[in-house]
């Protein structure tokens, strides 16, 4: 749980300092490992306070794609 | 077992998609408190970074009492000379960047003033005098969103010197913009840019082409004189952009080219007539020089 908790604020802080080539893939393996609804929430408030110039909240629909692709993959790959 | 296993993977999804439409609905709808949070998390964080990269690279050393003078002498009379020239009066408010592009989420720039500040939607971003490079799109309390004309899909009419064209440049990110015209125009590196809907300023200049023979059209792509990855400060307008009319885009293209033509040449070196009459040579169209073309302009 510390593990996560940690992955988790690690993410957090390297999705607002570092490109997204960088930071997705960090979070592709958090959502393979986790289910990351913890995820939702965080894109979420990069898009109201980043995004606000954006027609779409891009990170929340990226998240959800994500949390939701990988939650059915993981059950096709038995890796849960 | 595996009904077990099904069941709690249809559970996650259905989870995650209440989530997801909640938060859809609150970004839509009622994105105040969500800008408030976010605004508690990130500002922070940004200032803290910048401040941090200030230090290790040595550039957060405090003004002197003499050098801080000297700034207030020369603010002083930069705006004196502002006044006597008639250039526009507009105030304008300095504020520190906190996020730059490509670092951040979206390609965009968070400055460290907000409605707090006096800051407004709207109202163009300069870098330099007359150079703008973007608008604020959104204000918190303590800090701005600024979309830049090189944010990707944003369209802008810019004037390219040169081959003399008017064209549309659309932003591709990262601080560039890119131009679209046919083969036979004769596009060259280091062309002056104008975007006269929202500066009459030059914003850059055409830093590569992408021309192919083979191909019906070819790229341009323009940046800024100051690359925006690395700007510390920014002036901010205090009048909303306005839409504007193809005739005063092109009173503004005008006014720049002649402001180019004129450098500032100090006062021993230049030498002409005492006299009030007329000497303009320029025969192009709409191009009226000034009586005294030597005179030094800001």
């Amino acid at each position: 749980m510390t593990f996560r908790i940690l992955y988790f604020i690690g993410l957090s802080l390297l999705s607002v300092f570092i490109t997204p080539l960088i930071f997705v893939p960090l979070a592709v393996l958090y959502a393979i490992r986790y289910f990351a609804i913890e995820i939702l929430p965080l894109a979420f408030l990069i898009d109201v306070y980043f995004g606000a110039a954006n027609s779409l909240p891009l990170y929340t629909i990226g998240a959800f794609l994500l949390i939701i692709s990988l939650e059915i993959g993981k059950h096709f790959l038995m890796l849960k | 077992m595996k009904l077990r296993q099904t069941s709690n993977i249809k559970g996650r999804i259905l989870i995650a998609t209440a989530v997801f439409i909640l938060a859809v609905l609150f970004w839509r709808f009622f994105p105040t408190p969500g800008e408030f949070i976010s605004e508690t998390i990130f500002r922070p964080l940004l200032q803290g970074e910048t401040a941090l990269n200030n230090l290790v690279r040595g550039e957060s050393q405090p003004l002197s009492d003499e050098e801080s003078n000297e700034l207030d002498y020369l603010r002083a009379e930069n705006a004196s000379l502002r006044e006597v020239l008639g250039q526009s009066d507009e105030p304008r408010i300095a504020a520190g960047v906190i996020g730059r592009p490509s670092a951040l989420p979206y390609d965009v720039l968070m400055i460290d003033k907000g409605s707090d500040d006096g800051i407004k939607v709207d109202t163009p971003i300069y870098i330099g005098n007359d150079t703008v490079i973007g608008f604020v799109a959104e204000t918190y309390q303590n800090s701005s969103l600024v979309a830049l004309l090189s944010t990707p899909g944003f369209a802008s009419t810019a004037y390219i010197f040169g081959p003399n064209i008017y064209t549309t440049a659309v932003g591709i990110g990262g601080g560039v913009t890119r131009i679209h015209v046919p083969q036979g125009i004769t596009l060259n590196i280091g062309d002056l840019v104008v975007l006269p809907s929202v500066s009459p300023g030059i914003y850059g200049t055409v830093s590569a082409i992408d021309s192919v023979p083979e191909r019906a059209e070819q790229y341009g792509y323009l940046t800024t004189d100051k690359p925006i990855s690395s700007l510390k400060v920014v002036a901010v307008g205090t009048r909303p952009l306005s839409v504007m009319e193809f005739d005063e885009a092109r009173a503004v293209v005008e006014e720049t080219r002649r402001e180019f033509l004129s450098i500032g040449v100090p006062a021993e070196f230049l030498i002409e007539a005492q006299s009030s009459t007329s000497t303009a040579t320029s025969t192009e169209e709409g191009l009226e020089a000034d009586a005294e073309v030597n005179t030094v302009t800001e």
